[in-house]
């Protein structure tokens, strides 16, 4: 199906989907946005919806993994305990403004916490019946290089229904059964501001896309770098790359697709909570083992498995596991900028 | 949709009895654990699998069982204590209730070792998964042919299982070579350390120490006790489980001795915390110690990266 809304009428069409379901929407919060739950009777922030521009610094998947999760409560008694198990999660979630990169992201978690060996039960509740409406990206940020990694500013690929910023309206359309039935919905409701496509909006969709693709400011060519990381695993290149890494980890907890975590037990008298929560492999404690061992000693060690992970290991349908938000490169604190870092791999040639 | 079991839920089981295996900084102890709530589920697992291990209100440890199936529906978990976890649980008594979920990991492919010899090589905690395997064989002992014990340690008394090593040298048809690590010193291995009944294998070159018939203690590393020893390659499985260090030198040591890279295996360590392929800590590459391991021949391992790190 696909439907077109004018600009001023998405507040409607938000405060519709926050009546059916759990709705998520991107707010720049002050801390470079990130995603928020938005209730039926919340006003819609004017400005502050990041529908175009730059996508929200905190990408959406703790809407799905979130950054601290229970796994399950318990009480402890003199020598012995009992657990509760939590409810799984009821509400359908609904994540309105994702942007393309990150709805490819969520295949990439998909295929990491849904996967052949496990499956995490929090994740997958979540995940179930969610509907993510994606928006393309008329001006991509200033880091981006989706296309240089499979995607496009408008790629579909993990999305349910796609939106086109038309200017004065939005093109939807859905791509997924599931967005076909969260349109349809939207659209059957009383006060729906949805109109129907035509083939006029079809054409100004077709020439955004074009137009959004060649504003994708930068590009890295991975072609030769598979054939350079056959080889370049004991290079020495490594702990150069990583000299100027201070291993804070925020490019792994602003990746659309790292979900490393670590498990603890929070407790507060005697009821306490066993939780995941992000962790970082940039992280030495990451692999440190209480016996004095640690395989990854050295930041460019750190830094060797998460290139490996995002550009060789992890890769997944053909395409890596890194979806070229840029999200790390304009975040990093010390101005690492991993497609330089691609760069300088593939020139090394794997040299060792 | 319907509720899928959550992963992460360990069960409760009693700590029956406790069994100090050493002492010392990092003591050892064994604790037999029983399930504590009826009706108890089949625990089946291999030697070599392993569990994730709670106590509850403080962590959880990912360990290789030590016992085998085969041992009743009792589990064996041998643990040194080093951290948090191991040292919390070092603090429980019996009759106290912990939590455990598994098993996880390969084990040791046995049901195609029939037929084969073993060389089993184990330093320290290290041979905790190798206790399995050989409760394990010895249990099916028709199904395997010569089995040859190497196990080493700090010192006799920070020797873990050494009671009944001695006890299976001597009411089996077990071969068993005990050895403790030299002294050093600033210029190598202290003479003077040598302990009464655990003569020295030669230092030059362990391969020309003279084994008196029915010896089985030494002083030295385990990869020269092997040395001095000198198994047979011949349709054996050669286990090694330990400190990196020894496992590396251990693996020389065999390839010397003609052993194939697809005849040796090793069980590895890493830091886990999920213990099924989720948590991302323990990869080798693309693959995961908690799931496709712990077992790896070393034919695997040298297609994998930072297997010797």
């Amino acid at each position: 199906m696909k439907a077109v809304i004018a600009r001023e009428d998405v507040g409607r069409l938000l405060a519709i989907a926050a009546r059916r379901d759990e709705l998520h929407v991107p707010v720049l919060d002050g801390g470079g946005g990130r995603f928020v739950p938005l209730n039926a009777e919340d006003p819609v922030p004017r400005d502050g919806l990041m529908l175009n521009g730059s996508s929200a610094r905190r990408p959406p998947k703790e809407v799905l993994f979130a950054q601290t999760a229970p796994l399950f409560a318990f009480e402890l008694r003199r020598g012995d305990f009992s657990i509760d198990e939590l409810p799984p999660e009821a509400a359908t979630k609904v994540l309105f403004g994702v942007r393309p990169c990150d709805g490819r992201g969520f295949r990439v978690l998909d295929s990491l916490l849904l996967g052949k060996c496990g499956t995490d039960p929090a994740y997958a509740s979540a995940r179930q019946g969610s509907v993510l409406v994606g928006i393309g990206c008329g001006r991509p940020g200033s880091d981006c290089f989706c296309t240089s990694v499979g995607g496009d500013p408008h790629g579909t690929d993990g999305l349910d229904v796609l939106a086109t910023d038309l200017g004065d309206a939005l093109h939807l359309e859905s791509l997924t059964d599931g967005g076909e039935g969260w349109l349809r919905a939207i659209a059957a409701a009383v006060d729906s501001p949805l109109t129907p496509a035509n083939p006029e909006t079809d054409q100004r969709c077709r020439e955004a896309h074009e137009e959004a693709r060649g504003r994708v400011p930068r590009h890295v060519d991975l072609e030769p770098l598979d054939a350079v990381l056959e080889r370049a695993f004991d290079d020495e290149l490594w702990d150069d790359l990583a000299a100027a890494c201070i291993g804070c980890g925020a490019c792994t907890f602003l990746c659309p697709t790292c979900r490393c975590f670590d498990v603890q037990d929070e407790v507060r008298g005697d009821r306490g909570l066993r939780v995941r929560v992000w962790d970082s492999c940039m992280f030495r404690e990451y692999t440190q083992e209480a016996g004095g061992h640690n395989p990854r000693p050295r930041r460019g060690m750190r830094w060797r498995n998460r290139f490996y992970d995002k550009f060789r290991w992890g890769a997944h349908d053909g395409q890596p596991a890194c979806v070229g938000c840029g999200r790390c490169i304009t975040h990093c604190p010390s101005g690492v900028d991993l497609i330089d870092l691609v760069e300088r791999v593939v020139e090394s040639g794997g040299a060792a | 949709m319907t509720r899928m079991a959550n992963p992460y839920v360990p069960r409760r089981a009693r700590i029956e009895s406790i069994r100090d295996e050493c002492g010392g900084p990092r003591p050892v102890r064994t604790f037999r654990l029983a399930w504590a709530d009826e009706p108890t589920a089949p625990f089946d697992f291999l030697p070599g699998q392993c569990v994730e291990l709670s106590v509850i209100g403080v962590g959880e440890i990912f360990l290789s069982i030590a016992s085998a199936a085969e041992d009743g529906d009792r589990l064996e978990l041998s643990v040194m204590r080093v951290g948090r976890v191991t040292s919390a649980l070092h603090a429980l008594e019996e009759g106290e209730i912990v939590g455990l979920r598994g098993p996880y990991g390969n084990g040791f492919p046995v049901a195609g070792w029939h037929g084969s010899n073993f060389v089993l090589i184990g330093g320290g905690i290290g041979q905790a998964p190798l206790r399995s395997l050989l409760h394990h064989v010895l249990a099916h002992r028709d199904d395997y042919g010569r089995i040859q014990v190497f196990h080493g340690a700090r010192s006799p008394e920070a020797m873990i299982y050494r009671d009944e090593l001695e006890a299976q040298a001597a009411s089996t048809d077990l071969d068993v070579y005990l050895t403790i690590d030299w002294k050093m010193g600033d210029d190598g291995p202290l003479d003077e350390d040598a302990r009464e009944g655990w003569p020295r294998v030669a230092l030059d070159d362990p391969v020309t120490t003279e084994v008196a018939p029915g010896q089985f203690r030494f002083t030295g590393f385990v990869p020269q006790v092997v040395d001095a020893v000198s198994p047979s390659c011949g349709d054996t499985i050669a286990v090694t489980c330990g400190p990196p260090v020894m496992i590396g030198l251990a693996v020389q040591s065999l390839e010397r001795l003609g052993f194939r890279p697809e005849q040796i295996y090793t069980t590895l360590e890493r830091r886990m915390k999920c213990g099924i392929g989720l948590c991302g800590r323990c990869n080798l590459g693309p693959q995961f110690v908690c799931t496709d391991g712990p077992v790896f021949s070393q034919q695997q391992l040298l297609a994998l990266p930072e297997a010797f790190a």
